[in-house]
C-alpha cells in the first residue's frame, strides 16, 4: 500500500483525509514543519500533502525547499493544500505538483489527484 | 439722565435747541456784517445748519429757518426780506446735505480724500450759491441794496457761506464722531507742542511780526500727518479764529494787502477754505493710509498665526521640489525646524517605494497650475521614521504673489497604520476562515459518499449544510477579494492584450448571468482595434464588472451593446443598456464605496456596493477615465458606460498609421 504524509497543523482536517484517503492509502500525519521533515525521512512516503501556514517557525516554503534540498526524498511529489489563493506560482517554482485551494476544492478533486498522483 | 435724553432726543426739543444755537451764531456772524448789515463775510451757521442736517436728517428745517428769520429780523430789513433769506439759508442747508449724504459718504465725508474733494464743491461752492443768490434777491426785491455793488454783496455771501462749511461742518462732524481727548494722554507731548506752533505761528503772522499766511500751512501739515482729520480741523479752527480778530482789528497780511475791510475778510475766508480744504485732504488720506496699513498688519499677522499653530505644515517648493519655505509645524510633523528644512531637495526624503508615484505626482502639479492635488505617501523624519502624510500640492509658480508650490501636509501615519492593521485583520481572519469551512465542506461531502446508507431526511440536512458551506466560501472569496481591492494588493502586471479577444471572453464568462436575465449581448468589434498593454486580471474584471451591471440592472430581456472605437488616440470602450438608466443623482454617487441605486437593492439585495468603485479605481490605475450617460448618448432611455484607456496603453496596432509622403 502506498504512504502519504499529509503536513497539516489543523486535526479536524487531518481526521477527515485519514477517513477518505484510508480506503486506498497508508494515512501519516504530521502537525509542524519539524515533525513533517522527520516523518518524511523516516517514513519516506510517496506522496506529500502540504500546508503553508503552519505553526513552529517553518511554513510549507520551507519544508518544500529542505525537500527539494535532500536527494534522499527530493523526487517524492508535493500536493500543495492551502488556505492562499495567491501563492501557486511560487510554490509550483519551488517544486509543487499541484496546488490546490482548501475551501475551494471538493474532497472527491483533492482524492482524486492523490490517485492520479501515486497511479492508483 | 436717560429721560433728559430722551427729551432732548425729541424732535421738538432738537428743533428748538438748533434754532437757539443758530440765532446765537448769526447774531455773533452778523456783528462783522460791514458791506450790509444782513451780508457777512463771516457765516459759520452754514456748517453749523449742513452739520445738523447731516447728523438729524432734513427734519430739523424749520429750526433752521425760524432760527435764519429771527437772526435777520432783528437785525435789519422787513419781515419779507428776512423770510427770502431764512429760505435761502435752509434751502442752502438741505442742498448741501443731500449732495454731500448722496455723492460724499454723508457724516464720513471727511474720510476719503475725494469725498473731502466733493463736500468742499458741493458744501463750499454750489449750497452757499442757493443762499446767496436768494439772499440777494429777497434784499434787492424788499428795496434794499441800492447803493452797493450786488455782486460784490453776493460774492461776500457766497465765500462766508463756504468758509462756515468747510471749517464748521467738518469741525461738528470730526468732533462728534470721536470726542474722546486719549490723544492728551497718548501722545501729549507731541500734540501740545504742534498746537502751542500753530498757536505761535498764528500769532507771528497775524501780529505784523512776520506777516506771511502761508507759515501756518508748514505746521497744519505736520499735523494732518501726524493726527487725525479732527486734530487738523481743530488746528485750522485756531488758525481762523486768531486770522479773523487780527484782521477784523485791521491787523496781519490780509489787512495789510487790501487796506479795506471788506475785501480783507473776503480774502480772508478764501484762505481759510482753502486752507481747510487742502490739509482735510491730506488728513483724511493719511488716516485712510493708516488704517489700511493696520488692516494689512492685523491680516498679516492673523495669517502667520494661523499658518505657524496649525497642526498642518505648509512649505513652498519649487518645480524641482526644492524647499523654498517651511512653516514652523514642520518641527511638529517632520521634527525639522523650518532653517533645517528649507534649501533641502524635496524629492531626497519620501520613501524609495513612495518616490516613483510622487515624481509623477509632482509632474502633474506642475503640469497643471491651480489645481489642488492630493497623496498619500511615506517622508522621512528627522529622526529616521517613516511619517506618512498626506499631502496636497498647489501649484502656484504662476502667481506673483507666491511663485512656488504650495504644499500642505499633516501626519496620517497612526490612521494609516490603523488601517494597515484592520486590512491585515482581514486578510488573516478570512484565511483562517477557510480552514474549518474546509472541515465542514470536506466531512459533509464525505458522508453524502455513500448515500445509500443515508436516510433521506438525514441526507437533506447534510445537503443543506453543504449549501451553506458554498455560500459561506463564496462570501469568503468575495470579502478576500474586496480587502485585495480596497488594500490594492493585487500586484499590477501589464501585458499585450488582444482588446476583442479579451472581450468576446468575457461575454462568455457572464453568459449564464445573461441567460438568466434573458439578455441578449451584442458586441461586433472594427477590423482593426489596437492591442492594450494592461493588467489582464484588472482588465477583465473591469469589462465583467460593466457587464454583469448593464445585464443585472438593465432590462430583463433586453439588450447589452458593446462598442469600440479609437478617438484622439483614446481607446473608449462602450457598454449601453437599455434599462430604466440612473437618475442624475445618482450618477454622481455610484463610484462610492458601497453605494447603491435603490432600484439596484431592490433587483439584487445581497450586492455590496464595491463593483463600481472598485472599476474606478482600476479606470484609475491604468490612468483612464469612466463615465456613466444616462439617457444614452443616442438619446434612447437606458445607460452607457463609458471606458476611456489613454493613449499611453495603445500600442502599435493593426491599425494603419497615416505615413506622410515627403
Amino acid at each position: 500500500m502506498k504512504k502519504v504524509l499529509m503536513i497539516e497543523d489543523d486535526q479536524a482536517l487531518q481526521d477527515v483525509y485519514k477517513l477518505a484517503l484510508s480506503d486506498v492509502v497508508e494515512y501519516n500525519g504530521a502537525k509542524d514543519g519539524k515533525e513533517g521533515l522527520e516523518k518524511i525521512r523516516s517514513i519516506k512516503p510517496d506522496l506529500i500533502i502540504l500546508d503553508i501556514m503552519l505553526p513552529g517557525g517553518m511554513n510549507g516554503f520551507d519544508i518544500l525547499e529542505e525537500i527539494k534540498k535532500d536527494p534522499a526524498v527530493m523526487s517524492i511529489p508535493v500536493l500543495v493544500l492551502t488556505n492562499l489563493d495567491t501563492e501557486e506560482k511560487v510554490a509550483r517554482e519551488i517544486g509543487a505538483v499541484e496546488y490546490l485551494v482548501k475551501a475551494n476544492t471538493p474532497i472527491e478533486k483533492v482524492v482524486d489527484k492523490v490517485s492520479s498522483l501515486l497511479k492508483i | 439722565m436717560s429721560r433728559f435724553r430722551s427729551i432732548v432726543r425729541h424732535p421738538l426739543w432738537q428743533n428748538f435747541f438748533v434754532a437757539l444755537f443758530y440765532v446765537v451764531l448769526a447774531k455773533w456772524s452778523l456783528t462783522f456784517a460791514t458791506v450790509h448789515a444782513s451780508s457777512t463775510a463771516i457765516w459759520p451757521p452754514t456748517g453749523f445748519s449742513i452739520a445738523m442736517f447731516l447728523l438729524l436728517g432734513s427734519k430739523v428745517w424749520p429750526a433752521v429757518f425760524v432760527g435764519a428769520f429771527l437772526a435777520n429780523l432783528t437785525t435789519e430789513g422787513s419781515a419779507f426780506t428776512s423770510l427770502g433769506i431764512a429760505l435761502g439759508n435752509t434751502l442752502e442747508g438741505l442742498t448741501a446735505a443731500f449732495l454731500v449724504s448722496r455723492f460724499a459718504g454723508g457724516v464720513n465725508a471727511f474720510k476719503l480724500p475725494s469725498w473731502v474733494f466733493r463736500f468742499a464743491v458741493f458744501a463750499g461752492v454750489v449750497a452757499p450759491m442757493v443762499s446767496a443768490t436768494i439772499g440777494v434777491t429777497s434784499l434787492r426785491l424788499g428795496g434794499y441794496l441800492i447803493h452797493q455793488d450786488p455782486f460784490l454783496v453776493w460774492l461776500t455771501w457766497v465765500f462766508g457761506n463756504m468758509s462756515g462749511a468747510l471749517i464748521v461742518t467738518p469741525l461738528i462732524l470730526l468732533w462728534r464722531e470721536d470726542p474722546s481727548l486719549t490723544i492728551l494722554v497718548k501722545r501729549p507731548l507731541r500734540i501740545i507742542i504742534a498746537m502751542a506752533m500753530l498757536c505761535a505761528a498764528s500769532f507771528l503772522v497775524f501780529s505784523n511780526i512776520f506777516p506771511y499766511a502761508y507759515l501756518t500751512m508748514p505746521i497744519l501739515l505736520f499735523i494732518s500727518f501726524s493726527f487725525t482729520p479732527r486734530e487738523t480741523i481743530s488746528g485750522i479752527l485756531i488758525v481762523a479764529i486768531v486770522a479773523t480778530y487780527a484782521t477784523v482789528n485791521r491787523s496781519g497780511p490780509f489787512w495789510n494787502a487790501t487796506q479795506n475791510m471788506d475785501e480783507a475778510l473776503l480774502v480772508l475766508q478764501i484762505f481759510l477754505g482753502i486752507l481747510s480744504m487742502t490739509k482735510l485732504t491730506v488728513a483724511a488720506s493719511v488716516a485712510r493710509e493708516r488704517e489700511q496699513e493696520s488692516l494689512v498688519h492685523k491680516t498679516d499677522r492673523w495669517y502667520k498665526e494661523l499658518i505657524e499653530k496649525s497642526s498642518d505644515a505648509v512649505c513652498l517648493i519649487d518645480a524641482d521640489a526644492t524647499i523654498l519655505y517651511a512653516s514652523p509645524s514642520t518641527k511638529q510633523v517632520l521634527g525639522y525646524t523650518p532653517k533645517e528644512f528649507e534649501g533641502i531637495p524635496g524629492l531626497s526624503l519620501v520613501h524609495p517605494e513612495d518616490l516613483p508615484r510622487i515624481v509623477k505626482v509632482l509632474t502633474k502639479v506642475v503640469a497643471t497650475p491651480n489645481e489642488p492635488i492630493r497623496a498619500e505617501f511615506r517622508y522621512k523624519h528627522k529622526d529616521g521614521r517613516w511619517i506618512w502624510t498626506e499631502t496636497t500640492g498647489r501649484n502656484l509658480l504662476s502667481d506673483p504673489m507666491i511663485h512656488a508650490i504650495v504644499v500642505n501636509y499633516h501626519d496620517i501615519t497612526e490612521a494609516k497604520e490603523f488601517e494597515q492593521a484592520k486590512d491585515d485583520f482581514i486578510m488573516i481572519a478570512a484565511h483562517q476562515l477557510r480552514t474549518p469551512v474546509s472541515s465542514i465542506r470536506w466531512n459533509a461531502e464525505l458522508l453524502l459518499r455513500d448515500k445509500t446508507k443515508l436516510a433521506t431526511p438525514v441526507k437533506g440536512g447534510i445537503q443543506a449544510i453543504l449549501d451553506s458551506t458554498h455560500t459561506m466560501v463564496r462570501l469568503i472569496d468575495e470579502l478576500l477579494e474586496m480587502s485585495k481591492i480596497i488594500t490594492g494588493k493585487i500586484a499590477y502586471k501589464p501585458e499585450l492584450l488582444d482588446v476583442a479577444k479579451s472581450i468576446k471572453n468575457e461575454i462568455r464568462m457572464v453568459a449564464s448571468i445573461a441567460k438568466a436575465h434573458g439578455v441578449r449581448i451584442t458586441f461586433t468589434p472594427p477590423p482593426a482595434l489596437p492591442r492594450l498593454r494592461i493588467d489582464d486580471i484588472r482588465f477583465s474584471r473591469v469589462i465583467q464588472n460593466i457587464l454583469t451591471n448593464a445585464i443585472k440592472y438593465g432590462k430583463y430581456e433586453g439588450s447589452v451593446g458593446i462598442s469600440t472605437e479609437v478617438t484622439d488616440g483614446q481607446l473608449v470602450i462602450t457598454v449601453s443598456d437599455d434599462g430604466a438608466g440612473i437618475s442624475k443623482e445618482d450618477q454622481q454617487r455610484l463610484f462610492r464605496k458601497f453605494f447603491r441605486t435603490e432600484h439596484a437593492q431592490k433587483l439584487d439585495p445581497n450586492g455590496k456596493g464595491l463593483g463600481l468603485y472598485a472599476t474606478k479605481q482600476y479606470m484609475d490605475a491604468f490612468g483612464g477615465q469612466i463615465s456613466i450617460i444616462s439617457p444614452r448618448k443616442d438619446g434612447a432611455p437606458g445607460t452607457d458606460v463609458e471606458l476611456r484607456f489613454p493613449p499611453s496603453l495603445l500600442t502599435n496596432t493593426k491599425q494603419s498609421k497615416k505615413e506622410v509622403n515627403i
